[in-house]
């Protein structure tokens, strides 16, 4: 009996909470107390203790040294084993001393294990180095245990399969070596090689594949921060899985390499180590360096060791040509689609906009998209049938029914209609007396207008034969002439009439609407919306080019508001506040995409009908942002943003303040005076006008943030901070708490400021001002970084993959400007979430699809005097309406998940 | 020979100090042990485990292992010996398929049958866990034996909520597999 994840959780649930209610009798605890204490109380007084000597405060790598003994005794408190752990994955001198301490321990057992144990008891003086070897000596009976006890904090003996071997491959212990076969596992801790002209398929336990090429070892061990392939010598290829909070480690004789998913290899020798990445971004840590390689890119640790092509130095591999052809394949196919197929072309003019009712407030106007669709659609079934790894893909994707919008009777039927249709179709509603939408209203041009009628009749009569629900459809020839009797008698909303008319057709629920139409192209002058501004806005965007249009009139949905609201006094009210905020000026909203030269452009704006005032009209004009420049190429998120006067923030906040609640300003006020501080005076004024945010590094322990905003006055600052802060610890005293502590260090001729809390350790606070700006992160050091790339120049400003995405227009600078690469930080996050019983089939789908799509995105915000555009031009835009996103081409995930499959099923094949 | 390598000291005891720390916090460990192992001698074992290795310690580092708290301190404790029990047994013997039953009705309303057999489950979650990694043992420990929240545990174990987000979901998703595995084999059976 097969359970699903929902009902297995729920018993999960219920089963912890029915252990977290168990409680022992009072009694049982008492007794029990009793008895413990007599026994401690009897041990304590004889008992011996052995105490080891490490370091009492690690410093330096010697000090991390002097505790690989009681470390590898198993006797280092879990902080301790930690810190060590973490340091050796860094440090390669001390991971060395670690070997050769473990090494050291071995061969020294098997000596000891030789010589009678008991006639070697001599007393050794107490120098430093010898106790250490003597510390070895008596862990000898537990040294191994407490190897593999910790380093497979996950209880997992099993660390590795062998899925394929080719030749002989040998497990390799101290005392002999056997050889192994397909199948087999690996436990953490064991060596394997292979022999001359053998080679090996490793399949570790996260997924990752190892392929081992001949004369090769490794072994493989875990810590908290993940797995480590301990390469002794040879070549590897990794297919690193993806590693959610943790990372792949190869660890070489002189180099350390960590990774997070993705292909590369590695070659250690007797002359040092080359790394070479096919795929992904790969860290290398090797002679006191850190390189970051990207495709095609190679690392060695020698400089006698010559750099070799990639392609040469993977060409051994049995998957070599995979690697070069399934990707260009796969990925060939979405550059076709988006490149290829002939994209509707831009429309300058239409004679809706003539035709649409007086009272509209919405417009929306699509291209003929049909012709697209059904030639991408054909493109891709062509290249499904002729690659195989594109057919797995598609035929698993049309099981989960994802995302799967081209099923070939769909696209048949939007060929057919395509067909018929023109260039256009446009929607648009208006709002009624009571300020509702209504009125919708569906114009299209037609190619085939006689055609047309038959057509749709025979759809409608097919559509009415397999659905119940679907609406009573008119086709009507004079909707002037038509009986309104037909109308009357149903309900109105499951009725649609259809007027089709020399070569254009018109549909709406209400025939009312079809004879104002008729009215209006029989007597043009009687159309009032023509000389409303909203019908220039959009005529406007037809003169530039238009693609799809999405236009809200907000100016009359206000003033239907502001009428409604000014009936109550607390209407009044709210009505107050919106004028605060700006939201009474606000006069048009319209979205539009097009297509051009390969990119798809989209952009929002936001128009006002005077200039922007309160909360709108913060965003200043678009100018330079130096604080970007703190910022570096890897940031998974950078923003940053420019305001007017920060002091004149204040003055609308306070103004917004008023009409809420007018107390809160006397309480501020009350507040101020009691602190002497002045908010607009010591806070705002000193400020400039530029801020950035930024998630640059590591996430974990501490996610590595950093906030950078420009400063005009800093010594005024700097003062509020530290009044702010007295005044913090002098109320803290009053609660019994510890408050923050301050500390100044100076360093190459600056100050860094560390706030600290008391009360939770680690928590802390460091900033510095540089060039003007504050700098404020999580850790001294990354702000001394963040100062680094700045004078480097190695800022995200100069990044390939931030530039490309950079938008061609006429504007040097941004008013805001928000940029994410999350792709690899959401994921843990979205599937820890995806699994919560909170969330319905549905969110979680969209929260799979998200973390699936993100890539590197750039968006943007110009603000002007009376309108602020946001736009974004990364491909399909924001909005996400290519056509081959419509009809499920694989994205770049998608293309990764293909060729990791193809790859996988290929090697399953081989042995 | 081990004399050069350890010096041999007495327990240090400042008078009084140990004892208030057993007699403050006795009945919480054992009741943490209690829940974990699921024994009233299994959670003396753990209490004495504890102050005895607490006795051993306290001169040397009591004072960094206490923070941020000594109740958070003993909390974890008496997790860690607890699990590392269970753990040291579940080598030994593990819990044979026919005892448990695959009901999943909840406890409140059942037989006394049924009852005995909702506890054999219980049993079998405990072994589960002590049978993930230390890490992960401890988290879930913490988090659903003890009732701390993801926030509490990141400070307790100097970490960041995101990692202890991460090391739940696959702590659920294993026990829920064994869960899943276990009451299949129970049906068959």
């Amino acid at each position: 009996m097969k359970r699903n994840h929902q009902e297995l959780d729920v018993k999960l649930d219920q089963l912890a909470e029915a252990i977290r209610l168990e409680s022992p009798a009072e009694q049982t605890i008492n007794e029990s107390a009793e008895r413990v204490w007599a026994r401690l109380a009897s041990q304590a007084e004889v008992a011996p203790i052995i105490e080891t000597a490490p370091a009492e405060r690690i410093r330096s790598c010697a000090d991390f040294q002097s505790l690989i003994p009681v470390y590898l005794h198993g006797e280092l408190s879990d902080a301790r084993a930690l810190l060590l752990e973490d340091h050796t994955h860094e440090c390669i001198p001390c991971r060395k001393a670690l070997k050769e301490a473990r090494n050291g321990a071995r061969t020294l057992a098997t000596k000891a294990k030789r010589a009678n144990l008991s006639t070697q008891r001599k007393h050794v003086p107490a120098v430093w180095r010898w106790s250490i070897a003597a510390g070895l000596l008596l862990c000898i009976g537990i040294a191994a245990s407490v190897f593999t006890h910790r380093f497979s904090p996950f209880g997992e003996a099993i660390a590795a399969n062998v899925e394929s071997a080719n030749g002989t491959v040998f497990r390799v212990s101290e005392s002999d070596s056997r050889t192994i076969t397909a199948g087999e596992a690996i436990k953490r801790g064991e060596t394997i090689r292979t022999a001359k002209d053998s080679g090996a398929m490793v399949r570790l336990a996260d997924g990752s594949l190892i392929e081992m090429r001949e004369r090769s070892e490794f072994s493989l061990s875990d810590s908290v921060q993940g797995t480590t392939i301990h390469l002794e010598r040879g070549d590897i290829i990794v297919q690193a899985a993806k590693q959610h909070a943790k990372h792949l480690y190869v660890a070489t004789p002189d180099s350390l390499v960590s990774v997070t998913g993705t292909i590369f290899s590695v070659n250690s020798g007797t002359k040092g180590s080359r790394v070479s990445v096919v795929e992904g971004e790969v860290h290398v840590n090797h002679s006191g360096t850190e390189d970051v390689l990207h495709p095609g890119e190679q690392a060695a640790t020698q400089p006698t060791l010559e750099r070799v092509p990639v392609a040469e130095e993977v060409a051994w591999s049995r998957n070599a040509d995979l690697y070069a052809k399934e990707l260009a394949q796969v990925a060939s196919l979405r550059k076709e689609l988006n490149e290829r197929v002939p994209h509707p072309g831009v429309r300058y003019s239409t004679r809706f906009l003539d035709m649409v009712p007086d009272n509209t407030v919405l417009y929306a106007a699509l291209p003929n998209l049909s012709a697209t669709l059904s030639e991408s659609h054909r493109i891709m079934q062509e290249r499904i049938a002729q690659n195989p790894a594109l057919r797995e893909w598609w035929s698993e994707r049309e099981k989960s029914g994802q995302h799967v919008a081209g099923p070939n009777q769909m696209i048949e039927k939007v060929r057919a209609f395509g067909e018929y249709l023109g260039d256009e179709i446009v929607l648009s509603a208006g709002l009624d007396e009571r300020g509702e939408p209504g009125s919708l209203l569906v114009l299209g041009e037609l190619k085939n207008a006689q055609g047309f009628r038959p057509f749709l009749e025979r759809q409608v009569k097919e559509l009415g034969a397999e659905a119940k629900n679907s609406p009573n459809v008119h086709v009507i020839d004079d909707p002037l002439a038509q009986s309104t009797a037909t109308a009357t008698d149903a309900k109105p909303a499951n009725e649609l009439y259809i007027w089709i008319h020399e070569d254009f057709f018109a549909a709406s629920p209400k025939l009312e609407q079809l004879r104002q139409l008729e009215t209006t192209i029989n007597t043009p002058t009687t159309n009032r919306f023509a000389g409303t501004p909203f019908y220039t806005r959009i005529s406007e965007i037809y003169r530039e080019g238009a693609g799809l249009i999405v236009a809200a009139d907000l100016e009359k949905i206000v003033q239907q508001r502001i009428q409604e609201e000014a009936k109550t006094p607390e209407g009044a009210k709210r009505l107050e506040t919106y004028r605060q905020l700006g939201l009474l000026n606000l006069k048009h909203f319209v979205v539009e995409q097009k297509e051009g030269e390969g990119k798809t452009q989209s952009r929002a704006i936001l128009t006002f009908n005077e200039p922007r005032r309160g909360i709108a009209s913060w965003l200043a004009a678009p100018a330079p942002m130096g604080s970007l420049q703190y910022v570096s190429p890897d940031a998974n998120v950078a923003t940053a943003f420019v305001v007017k006067e920060p002091a004149l923030l204040v003055d609308d906040l306070l103004g917004f303040m008023d009409t809420v609640s007018p107390d809160l300003r006397k309480h501020l006020q009350d507040l101020e005076a009691q602190h002497g501080l002045d908010v607009k005076r010591d806070l705002a004024a000193p400020l400039g006008g530029e801020f950035a945010f930024a998630v640059d590094g590591p996430l974990a322990p501490t996610p590595s943030w950093k906030m950078v905003v420009e400063v005009y006055d800093q010594a005024r600052l700097q003062q509020t901070f530290e009044h702010v802060i007295d005044e913090l610890n002098r109320w803290a005293a009053t609660q019994h708490r510890g408050g923050l502590q301050w500390e100044q260090t100076q360093s190459g001729g600056r100050t860094f400021y560390t706030l600290r809390s008391v009360d939770f350790s680690g928590v802390e606070v460091n900033y510095t001002y540089a060039n003007g700006y504050l700098i404020v992160a999580p850790s001294r050091a990354l702000i001394e970084r963040a100062i680094q790339y700045h004078d480097s120049g190695y800022t995200l400003l100069h990044a390939p993959q931030f530039t490309a995405s950079l938008p061609e227009d006429g504007h040097t600078n941004f008013s805001a400007v928000f940029y994410y690469n999350l792709g690899a930080m959401l994921a843990p996050v979205a599937e820890h979430f995806a699994e919560s019983k909170n969330m319905t089939d549905e969110q979680r789908q969209s929260l799979k699809s998200l973390t699936g799509d993100l890539r590197p995105t750039l968006a943007y915000a110009y603000a002007q005097g009376d309108r602020i555009t946001i736009a974004s031009n990364t491909e399909g835009g924001p909005f996400g309406l290519g056509a081959a996103r419509l009809l499920g081409a694989p994205s770049d995930f998608d293309i990764q998940h293909i060729l990791m499959n193809c790859m996988g099923s290929k090697n399953a094949e081989k042995h | 020979m081990q004399a050069t390598v350890a010096h041999i000291r007495a327990v240090p005891r400042p008078p009084g100090e140990l004892e208030r720390l057993f007699r403050e916090h006795h009945a919480q460990i054992f009741r943490t042990a209690y829940r974990v192992t699921g024994s009233a001698t299994d959670a003396e074992d753990v209490l004495q485990t504890v102050f005895l290795r607490l006795a051993r310690r306290q001169q040397d580092d009591a004072q960094q292992d206490f923070s941020p708290n000594p109740m958070s301190y003993f909390h974890r404790a008496a997790v860690n010996a607890s699990l590392d029990l269970l753990r040291g047994r579940s080598r030994a013997k593990s819990v044979s398929l026919e005892d448990v039953s695959s009901d999943l009705v909840s406890s409140a309303q059942l037989s006394p049958e049924a009852q005995h057999e909702e506890r054999e489950l219980r049993k079998l979650l405990r072994q589960a866990v002590a049978r993930l990694g230390e890490h992960a043992a401890e988290v879930f420990a913490l988090r659903y034996f003890e009732g701390y929240d993801n926030r509490e545990i990141a400070e307790m174990l100097k970490t960041s909520q995101m990692v202890v987000a991460v090391t739940l979901h696959r702590a659920r998703t294993r026990l829920r597999r064994e869960i899943s595995e276990f009451l299949e084999k129970s049906y068959e059976a």
